[in-house]
Order: structure tokens, then sequence, then C-alpha cells
């Protein structure tokens, strides 16, 4: 977390001076101690995360393509002749944590084609283009990934 | 040279999807079908039109900025999306009519 500020200063100053620096680090300590204070950061969180850093890139490089793979499908439907068939489906899922829970219901809406209307406990209202998109959505390659980090960070 | 052509080519798929977007809007009749139309633009073309600007620009401060860009609008735009989908599904009362609703 602390790093990710730091790193956020830099970029938005776009230079690398020793001024920028000093300042920089006094900055981002206070933000620091005001998250951890205020917001429910913790040093020892930022150690699980870290620890699923490999886990993360993976998940977003599967995102990508699963954007694109679902893009190309939806393109394939607006240019048709084909009318899709719209359905509003439900799945419940055994995540747990609530951080996983969020990700995953972004990542539903980010991807083209489905869209989560509504989150409540462990109940997704999905709504899908085609009936198609839908099949298998409680167990797409998402929640495999969400789950191996669940394990990570519960050790 | 060379990077020019291709970050040409990569702005120009990224236009095309937009415009895929655009005839979904018109072609689709219904409010949550042509969420998805225009979710193409939200999401795939927004990246391909960043990945074209980084490589025009090369590696500075300014495509470091364009990556930040991308990473908030991608949490951020599902959350409109969704708000959006929500507020029509809950209050459309014939809802039945437009779409299969799952028990």
């Amino acid at each position: 977390m602390f790093l990710l500020l730091f790193l956020l200063w830099l970029i938005f100053n776009g230079r690398i001076a020793m001024d920028v620096v000093i300042v920089g680090v006094l900055l981002c300590v206070v933000l620091y101690f005001f998250c951890c204070k205020f917001l429910g950061f913790s040093i020892k969180k930022d150690i699980t995360i870290a620890k699923e850093l490999p886990l993360i890139s993976i998940y977003a490089g599967n995102l990508i393509w699963e954007v694109i793979k679902a893009s190309l499908a939806t393109t394939k439907l607006v240019l048709g002749s084909k009318k899709p068939q719209p359905a509003l489906i439900k799945f419940r899922t055994d995540l747990k944590t609530n951080t996983a829970r969020v990700l995953l219901a972004n990542s539903i809406t980010l991807t083209p084609g489905t869209i989560t209307v509504d989150l409540t406990d462990d109940e997704y209202v999905i709504h899908c283009l085609d009936k198609s998109f839908g099949e298998g959505i409680d167990e797409c390659s998402f929640v495999k990934y969400l789950r191996k980090m669940e394990e990570v960070a519960n050790k | 040279m060379i990077r020019d052509i291709i970050a040409g080519i990569f702005i120009s798929l990224g236009t095309i999807f937009y415009i895929i977007g655009v005839i979904g809007n018109f072609r689709f009749g219904y409010i949550l079908n042509r969420i998805h139309a225009a979710g193409i633009g939200d999401s795939l073309a927004l990246g391909l039109f960043i990945i074209g600007c980084i490589i025009l620009n090369g590696f500075t401060s300014t495509s470091l900025k364009l990556i930040v860009a991308a990473g908030i609008l991608y949490f951020t735009s599902p959350i409109s999306t969704h708000m959006l989908a929500k507020l029509e599904a809950e209050t459309n009362p014939d809802l039945e009519k437009e779409c299969e609703v799952e028990k």
C-alpha cells in the first residue's frame, strides 16, 4: 500500500528528483498512517496481498482474455441477423470473503454480454444478452482463481 | 515509422469496436440489451485505445499515467453499468415481457 501510494506520486510527478522523493515519502507516511487508523488497512493485510500478487496478475491476464472472447461473441450478436434471447439468471456462490464476491461481480459486469444486476449475501442476479452466455457462469474461470486466492489469504 | 503503424492498427481496431457498440445501441430496442452493446466500447475498445496511445508515446511518464487511467476506468465503469441495470430491473413492472426471469 505504501509502495503503491509512492508509485502513484512518482507517476503523477513525472520526474525523479531529490525534492520530489523527500516530499513524497513524507506524504505517503502520513497517508499510510491515516489509512491504517481510519480505513482498516494494516501491514498484515498488505503482506497477504503481496503473497497473492502472482495470482492477481494471472487473474488480470485471464480477465483480459475473457473480455476479448466475450466482446467478439457480443459483436457477432450485434451484427448478426439472429435475435438475442435475453435472460435474468440467478446463482449462488461458495466464495466467503466480501472482497472476492465484489471482485467476481465486477469481473462479470466488465465482460460484455453479462451484467450483475444484484448481489445480496451469496446470491447473484445476472442479466445475459443471450441465454448461452449464462450457461456455467457459476463455475467460470474467475471463480477458480478467486478460490485459490482465498486459500492463500487464509493460510 | 513501424511504431506509428502498429499504434494506428490498435487505435483503428478500437474505433471499429466503438462503432459496433453504437450500431448495437441502435439495433437493440430495450435498455438492458443496449447496455451490453455499450459495454463493448467500455471494456475492449478502451483497452485497445490505451494500448495504441502507449505505443505511440513510448515509455514515458505519460504512458504510466495512461495505464493508471485505464486501471481506474476498469474499476469504475462496471459500477455505473450495475447501477443502471439494477434501477431498470427493480422499477420495471413488465420485466418478463423483455427477458426470461428465473425464479
